[in-house]
């Protein structure tokens, strides 16, 4: 139908972006409201194309003299992730309306707001690699400019506990970091990641010469000249690296705990339901792409061995961290690295089946997946926002008792948490149980490891989200709170009173709660929905169908229903119901105070990249500056000046004493000359005259000698 | 054919009318100063048309407004004997143009002994002139000889402290070379039939022994001139002590006489030895150029720096002119022998601008010490623009056409051995040792006890006059080297290549 | 109109002598007229582009060939970039100039006749930069490398900072031995070439066609290998000098931090890679043996350049000598796309020249615009919170940076892909395993520029602002239009490189030989 509506769909927001600051000219309400205009407007139109049935494709020329083309690509895929990320999007713009009220420089907000959705959108939907890796950087910078919008720095927008507010150190450096250096922090670790997908891309582009998917799909001969080179392998885990360091798995997951630093709208919609998707929704578009030319030239999957093993051990990695998370946000982020997790083992899953008509389902389970955290993660991130506002503290251990406080705020978020938790009939129950299905399907030697490790995973999950929903809205007010209440009842007229969000900000996560309800609700034929949309598009991949009904796998069923049975009680007991201390229990011990200080530093992984590619690199370079650049490089000039005025010196030197001397002994000879000269100055012509006449008698004598001369 | 006797012309009129100057000036010196501007621009007008007709002629190579051989001292073959061809054409250009420059700038530099020194001016450029155009060795030596009498006289008379040692020097040395130097032309008289002086006649006819001899002689006598290192040593004392008009004369016309003389004579008349013992010339002409750049470099003494610049610049053309007499191409040779010929104009204009400059400074400053002069960038303005153009003009930079001579010679040095393309480097001393002194000198702070007086605007239009012709010949070299060229053609092909 | 190309280059020449003048009269104001001056012949430029994809002038330069004016596909990117920027900084300079001058002369009569010269020197320059990227004939092309190369001198000697007068005196040595370099390998090649193909010896490196083409008129397939590899080696350095890469680079980070910052601007932009243009015209074009023999060398050099620039960056605490040490780096990325020997690659190296040269001149005009409004500020760490003071600087900066950087949608990414695709093709096409590692490295070395990058971002503009700084006010819009303005064709190239690419992509083809 409407070729026009994928354009429409990315170019939207960034005209948005564009007439943010013209429109700041007029006002600011004017700007604040048309921005979110027009992102509902991306969002509308990526409705309407939920209808079409077949695939929307259109490009145009871009670089024609090497034959490389922009384009839109609208096919299930991108067109449900569009959907996903428009309505998302759109929800949390009209949040931030609330949230960021009264913010200066909202401006630079809105603008980066719309900017990135346009980005992502341009990712979603772009037909060829080298037009997404343009949305994906753009969304990477919008990260970083967000991340770093409160970039004075002051000490209350710091992520982190510093350490005059009791932070720990881990070997002697601060744990807590400014907004501007969380942005750069997350750009630059993104980037490393960025240059291997770029090194992939390039490799395979001189293969393939396309970057277009399709084209990569339809003509896999380049796939055979590659695995010949012995570069298939290097290659895809090089692209799979792009997707690694956009959605912080490990080992680069270190930057999204810290990009909490940005304001919470934007961690919701950029660091929880979108932008860190990119890298799994990258995996969905060019696996299947790689699964057929693995086939075609049947190497052995090691890809989705990667994918699939980084994702299951980042997982584990992440849930571990959140449990012990102070800062409400953090905990978010560390279990969206570890839901993140879960995609991508569900991806490698998929491609470690046995014969492809059971790809779908690992597909299947992690886009399900995908879908059903963007909408609770969104939705917890906005309620954690609401909370954050409320309390004026980002610390789990400075709220407590909110929930006759925020009713709403903590009906929602319940909801959203149980959804995260997987507990049934939620969505997450249904996504989880997908993933965990396709990982005990799949056929390879680890796979009860890797379904091991995401049981263990799901327990932690439900453990940690109900330590945060027990700390929050549990137990009676902390100190903190009374303090505050105090505070407010001693001035009358209060800034801001504890109490529930404004409209503004509580329907939108409202809304995405009971979305993840209500999709969890109708959870299995979503999933047949998808699944048969989705196979009906690897279909087009070269992928047998078979039609599959929904069935639930009793092994994955049982091991959520485990982790849900050991999470559940324990995090019931200890932060809901506060029958037990946890600061006692962990004292208690030696080796579980280790382990909490061990978790909490982050398994010392950041320490120990700060150690290694900032100190490190920063000693080499004082080394290099001090012993090359200024000891060896720097002094050439000069040296060679020198030089060549000491050899200047030393020809002349030779030129007075040895030439010239030679030469005044000669001169003193003349002094006659020139004492004659003295008295009178026609002397000279004297000299002349005995000259010639030197020179006619030479001629005479040389004529005496051979007279023949004149005889003739 | 013309009628009149253009050469005697421009020979006869600067002799004869130096006369009348003198006279005029002992009335008021004022009209001597205007006499001898007159004369002299008479004179550059008829060499522009000498050389105008040349040009346009296209015949360098063959001898044209020949007048002569009208016998002179019968039966020793000296005659009188006059022509020229695309190398005394460009040569007797510049010296009418730089006397024309000299006579300007003497104006202000001049103070005493005004009537004389015109009288002497005037004589120096019609003897000068002379030796460019004379076909007969003798009448050659005799014009050579007679130069000598004026510089002689202008250093000793009119130079600074030390100016008799430096003109005995001076007269000395030359005189020693063009001593050695006429014995060599005796030789050649003696051993080659027909007996005779007359360079024409006389060309391919004599025998190789006789050559071998007579270029060592010749080497000397012009050596002396050129400067070649180690027989350079009279020129810096000379330079230094002689007043800036007259080193101008020295560097600019003095000098070429020698290079002039490796031309005429060993490429011409000698070519075959020239051609087989060429290495030994090119040999001394890197040295030069290599000795002169170095030891320029530490001069306190401006005025000596800048006369050690033009030994350097002279190597060039020694260098230029042999490896294209024994160039393995035609075009290797026209490259070298035209490049020596273009670098002997660039030269006389470029070391012109720099020397009277010199003048300037040490007349306004009081001292051309390069350690005390300081801050010219901000004490004397228009001289220190002046002196940033002279310099750039001494370096050899591709803003004017010095640059072009230098490489036209480097490419000759080429054609003979390719390794010789590292003689580019050479220049860079060269560039080393002004940038030096400008930053020294331009670019230093200004001491708050010196106040200098700045050139006033006739000076410097007078000095930038200087750098006209470099500036066209970078456009349109063809200028010069379209008559240059086929006479450097003829003679590699005379000395038996291409 | 007649000969466009031959008035692009001769024009402002000509009139720089009227600029003088009339600068002696108004001061400052006179930027306008070299402003109006350079925007009439970049008109000119892109008329002839508008001619042609392939339009010269030739006209006889006795006895040495012809002296000719060629835009081509090579040398539009570079021709456009080089009066792109000097039109800008034409204008940029008016305030800035001021304040420099203003800094050393009080006395009002004084300054204008600087600002005469300023004008004077800054046209010479601008042309002299130009008719080198256009020049035919080897030495046109070297009169004219010289001819970029004094002027500039000058600027440094007469405006520049610090211990200008040695820093001058080293940037023209310097860079003068390797122009020297060049000319001893140029007339080397012509030379040869002529003695081995017995064709007569010229220096014109295309003839005319009666077809009305160009082609190839210098014929060295005969030259020896020795000689071919002594050629070689000498033009490298020469030129490598010019490109400031690594271990000849020490010049550049003296005269680019102490110039006065518009010529900065135009020095690290727009000069230094002319060298690559150079090396693309003269050994690629001319002695392809040449560039076979050397061309891995020159990948591992330029990796070294890119690494070591980047490390040096980030030790520099005076934001222009960090911006000069980032242009070495930048300059590696230009000699890594040169040794792509693939036609990709080259083209990425000559947008690569392109987009530095809008980034850098950015990064260098907001240096500038910091100096002028916090009274000669260079020191980062006296800088920080200065995004609320100077947005629109801040903006540009950021630009400036993400270009350099490589990240869309600026025109930085599209040389920087193009870069290591060709680098990739071309050692793929070899089967060259080394080759392929070594481009690897270099890209997975781009986070680099970001670390920098971002980090000079967050000293200068982030943070807390130093109370001395309070009372900064944002530069005015002569500083700030032609920031934004330079910005807005950096992104432009970078949505739609084909304005470029389109001629760019044959052209280099047909030098390769392909």
């Amino acid at each position: 139908m409407n070729e026009a509506l994928p354009w429409l769909v990315w170019i939207l927001p960034i005209v948005g972006a564009i007439l943010t600051p013209v429109s700041a000219k007029i006002g600011d309400r004017f700007r604040d409201y048309l921005a979110v205009l027009f992102s509902l407007a991306s969002a509308v139109s990526a409705a309407l194309m939920i209808p079409s049935k077949e695939v929307i494709h259109s490009t145009v020329e871009w670089i024609p003299s090497i034959g490389i083309k922009a384009g839109v690509l609208a096919d299930p895929l991108s067109v449900t992730m569009a959907n996903v990320v428009g309505w998302i999007s759109f929800l949390i713009m009209v949040y931030s309306l609330g949230y960021m009220k009264g913010e200066p420089n909202l401006t630079r907000y809105w603008f980066f707001m719309n900017f990135f959705i346009g980005n992502m959108q341009l990712i979603v939907l772009s037909d060829n690699l080298l037009q997404l890796f343009f949305g994906w950087e753009g969304v990477g910078l919008c990260s970083y400019a967000l991340i770093g919008f409160w970039h004075s720095d002051e000490k209350k927008y710091w992520v982190g506990t510093p350490v005059e507010e009791g932070g720990r150190k881990a070997w002697g450096r601060e744990q807590a970091y400014s907004p501007s250096h969380a942005g750069m922090k997350a750009f630059i670790t993104t980037r490393v990641g960025d240059s291997a997908f770029l090194i992939g891309l390039l490799i395979l582009y001189t293969y393939s010469h396309t970057f277009s998917f399709t084209q990569l799909a339809e003509h896999t001969e380049w796939a055979s000249s590659l695995a010949s080179a012995g570069l298939l392998i290097p290659v895809t885990i090089l692209i799979f690296g792009g997707a690694v360091g956009k959605s912080a798995q490990f080992p680069l997951q270190e930057w999204l705990p810290d990009a909490m630093a940005g304001p919470t709208s934007v961690s919701a919609l950029i660091h929880a339901a979108t932008m860190v998707k990119a890298g799994v929704f990258l995996v969905a578009r060019v696996g299947p792409i790689f699964y057929t030319a693995f086939q075609a030239v049947n190497a052995v999957p090691l890809f989705f061995e990667v994918v699939a093993w980084i994702g299951a051990f980042t997982a584990f990695l992440a849930a571990t961290q959140a449990v012990v998370g102070r800062e409400i946000k953090k905990v978010l982020a560390y279990s969206t690295v570890s839901q993140i997790g879960y995609m991508m083992l569900a991806l490698g899953a998929a491609g470690l089946v046995s014969e492809s008509t059971a790809f779908a389902g690992g597909f299947t389970a992690a886009f399900f997946h995908l879908m059903s955290h963007a909408i609770f993660k969104a939705s917890l991130f906005m309620a954690a926002g609401a909370l954050i506002h409320a309390c004026g503290s980002k610390y789990l251990t400075d709220m407590g008792g909110l929930r006759n406080i925020m009713p709403i705020t903590f009906f929602s978020m319940l909801l959203a948490s149980a959804s995260l938790a997987g507990i049934p009939p939620l969505s997450g129950f249904w996504s989880k149980d997908a993933v965990l299905a396709a990982v005990w399907e799949a056929s390879t030697p680890c796979a009860p490891i890797l379904f091991a490790l995401a049981v263990v995973t799901a327990m932690l999950t439900v453990f940690y989200t109900f330590r945060m929903i027990g700390l929050a809205f549990f137990g009676e007010k902390s100190k903190y709170l009374k303090e505050l209440e105090h505070k407010h009842s001693s001035h009358s007229e209060a800034e801001h009173h504890l109490g529930e969000a404004p409209k503004v900000m509580w329907i939108p996560y409202t809304i995405l709660a009971v979305a993840s309800l209500a999709i969890g609700i109708v959870g299995p034929f979503m999933e047949t929905y998808l699944h048969e949309s989705l196979e009906h598009y690897l279909h087009e991949y070269g992928f047998k169908v078979a039609h599959k009904g929904f069935e639930i796998n009793p092994v994955a069923l049982g091991g959520s229903l485990a982790a849900l049975a050991v999470g559940l009680p324990l995090g019931y007991y200890i932060y809901v119901a506060r029958r037990a201390d946890p600061a006692k229990i962990v004292n208690s011990s030696s080796v579980l105070r280790a382990l909490y200080i061990f978790l909490e530093n982050r398994w010392y992984l950041n320490t120990l990249y700060y150690a290694i590619f900032v100190d490190g690199l920063a000693k080499f370079a004082r080394v290099v500056w001090r012993g090359l650049e200024l000891g060896v490089i720097d002094k050439w000039s000069d040296a060679a000046a020198i030089a060549s005025i000491v050899s200047s010196k030393a020809g002349n030197w030779f030129d007075k004493y040895i030439v010239d001397g030679f030469i005044n002994g000669l001169a003193y000879v003349s002094t006659i000359f020139s004492r004659v000269s003295r008295r009178i100055q026609t002397g000279v012509t004297q000299n002349y005259l005995l000259v010639f006449t030197i020179g006619v008698v030479v001629v005479s004598i040389i004529l005496i000698l051979n007279p023949s001369l004149l005889l003739r | 054919m013309l009628d009149i006797p253009l050469l005697s012309l421009m020979i006869f009129i600067p002799i004869i009318g130096s006369i009348p100057v003198y006279l005029l000036g002992r009335l008021r010196e004022r009209l001597a100063e205007l006499a001898s501007l007159v004369i002299t621009i008479v004179v550059f007008a008829l060499s522009l048309c000498m050389y105008g007709s040349l040009y346009v002629s296209k015949e360098g190579a063959s001898f044209r407004f020949v007048e002569g051989p009208y016998s002179w001292l019968g039966g020793f073959g000296v005659d009188y004997y006059l022509g020229v061809d695309g190398l005394s054409a460009s040569l007797i250009l510049i010296s009418s143009l730089l006397s024309v420059l000299v006579v300007l700038g003497s104006w202000d530099l001049i103070t005493e002994k005004k009537p004389i020194y015109y009288f002497l001016i005037l004589l120096f450029e019609g003897s000068i002139i002379g030796v460019f155009c004379s076909l007969n060795l003798i009448l050659f030596y005799v014009f050579w000889e007679i130069v000598l009498i004026p510089m002689f006289f202008f250093i000793g008379v009119w130079g600074g402290p030390r100016r008799k040692y430096a003109a005995m020097k001076f007269l000395i040395f030359t005189f020693v070379g063009s001593v050695i130097m006429l014995l060599g032309f005796i030789l050649i008289y003696l051993f080659t039939t027909p007996n005779t002086f007359n360079i024409p006649e006389l060309i391919g006819k004599i025998p190789f022994w006789v050559q071998l001899l007579a270029s060592a002689a010749a080497f000397i006598g012009f050596g002396v001139k050129l400067p070649v290192v180690p027989f350079h040593t009279w020129l810096p004392d000379a330079h230094v002590e002689a007043p800036a008009p007259i080193s101008v004369f020295l560097a600019g016309l003095l000098l070429k006489m020698g290079g002039y003389g490796f031309i005429r004579v060993n490429l011409g008349l000698l070519a075959e030895a020239s051609k087989q013992y060429a290495w030994i010339f090119i040999a001394f002409g890197i040295l030069t150029m290599f000795y002169g750049a170095l030891v320029a470099m530490v001069q306190r003494d401006l005025k000596r720096m800048i006369a050690l610049t033009s030994i350097n610049h002279m190597g060039f053309v020694l260098l230029g002119s042999f490896a294209g007499i024994s160039a393995l191409t035609a075009q290797g040779a026209v490259y070298g022998i035209s490049g020596a010929v273009f670098q002997m104009f660039n030269h006389a204009a470029a070391i012109g601008i720099l020397f009277m400059l010199s003048g300037y400074i040490h007349e306004q400053a009081g001292t051309r010490n390069i350690d005390e002069l300081k801050g010219l960038r901000v004490g004397m303005p228009k001289t220190a623009l002046v002196l940033i153009l002279g310099s750039l003009a001494g370096m050899g930079v591709p803003m004017y056409s010095s640059f072009l001579s230098e490489w036209m010679v480097i490419l000759g040095a080429i054609s003979v051995n390719r390794w010789y393309a590292l003689t580019v480097l050479i220049p860079l001393l060269t560039v080393a040792y002004f940038l030096w002194m400008i930053k020294r000198t331009v670019l230093s702070p200004l001491p708050e006890h010196i106040h200098y007086h700045d050139m006033h605007n006739r000076a410097m239009i007078g000095l930038l006059l200087y750098l006209v012709p470099l500036f066209l010949l970078l456009i349109f070299p063809s200028l010069l080297l379209g008559i240059v060229d086929p006479l450097s053609l003829s003679l590699y092909q005379a000395a038996g290549g291409g | 109109m007649i000969n466009p190309l031959l008035q692009a280059v001769f024009l402002p020449i000509v009139l720089s002598p009227i600029v003088y003048l009339i600068g002696r009269r108004v001061g400052s104001r006179v930027g306008w007229l070299s402003f109006a001056i350079l925007a009439y012949s970049t008109l000119l430029l892109i008329y002839s582009a508008s001619i042609s994809p392939d339009y010269f002038e030739l006209y006889s330069w006795q006895p040495f060939g012809l002296f000719g004016l060629r835009l081509d596909g090579l040398s539009l990117p570079f021709a456009i970039t080089i009066y792109l920027l000097s039109t800008v900084l034409a204008v940029y300079s008016i305030p800035y100039m001021k304040h420099r001058i203003e800094e050393e002369v009080k006395d009002e009569h004084a300054a204008n006749a600087k600002h005469g010269i300023y004008h004077l020197l800054y046209l010479t320059y601008a042309a002299g930069m130009l008719g080198t990227v256009l020049a035919t004939n080897l030495i046109q092309f070297y009169i004219f490398f010289e001819i970029m190369l004094i002027p500039s001198y000058l600027l440094i000697a007469e405006f520049g900072y610090g211990d200008r007068a040695k820093i001058s005196l080293m940037y023209f040595l310097w860079t003068h031995i390797g122009a020297l370099l060049l000319l001893a390998g140029i007339l080397t090649t012509a030379f040869l070439s002529s003695w081995y193909s017995g064709r007569p010896l010229t220096f014109d490196m295309v003839s005319l066609l009666p077809s009305g083409g160009l082609v190839k008129n210098i014929d060295t397939l005969a030259i020896p290998f020795g000689y071919i590899q002594a050629i070689a080696i000498l033009i490298t350095v020469g030129l490598f000098v010019k490109l400031a890469s690594f271990g000849l680079h020490i010049w550049l980070p003296y005269a680019h931090a102490e110039a006065p910052t518009p010529i900065s601007a135009l020095l690290s932009p727009a000069m230094i890679g002319i060298g690559g243009y150079a090396y693309i015209r003269i050994l690629l074009y001319l002695l392809p043996s040449a560039y076979e023999y050397i061309f891995f060398a020159i990948s591992i050099w330029g990796l070294v350049t890119i690494i070591y620039g980047g490390f040096m960056a980030l030790m520099q605490d005076d934001v222009k000598r960090l911006l000069a040490y980032s242009s070495v780096s930048q300059m590696g990325y230009i000699i890594f796309g040169i040794a792509s020997a693939f036609y990709i690659g080259l083209s990425g190296s000559v947008l690569q020249y392109v987009s530095h040269g809008t980034g850098k001149a950015i990064l260098f005009m907001t240096a500038g615009s910091i100096i002028l409004q916090a009274h000669g500020l260079r020191s980062i760490s006296k800088m920080g919170g200065l995004a609320r003071k100077l947005p629109i600087t801040a903006t540009a900066a950021m630009l400036g940076f993400l270009t350099i950087m490589g990240i869309p949608p600026t025109n930085g990414f599209q040389s920087e892909w193009m870069i290591f695709y060709g680098s990739f093709a071309g050692a793929l096409e070899r089967g060259d395993l080394a080759k392929l590692i070594v481009s690897a490295i270099a890209l997975l070395a781009t986070p680099l520029t970001a670390g920098y990058s971002l980090w000079t971002m967050k000293r200068i503009f982030f943070g807390r602002l130093p109370e001395n700084l309070q009372e900064v006010r944002e530069a005015p819009p002569t500083v700030t239009i032609p920031l934004l303005f330079l910005a807005f064709v950096g992104l432009l190239i970078g949505v739609y490189p084909a304005l470029f690419t389109e001629r760019l992509f044959p052209a280099v083809k047909i030098l390769l030989g392909g």
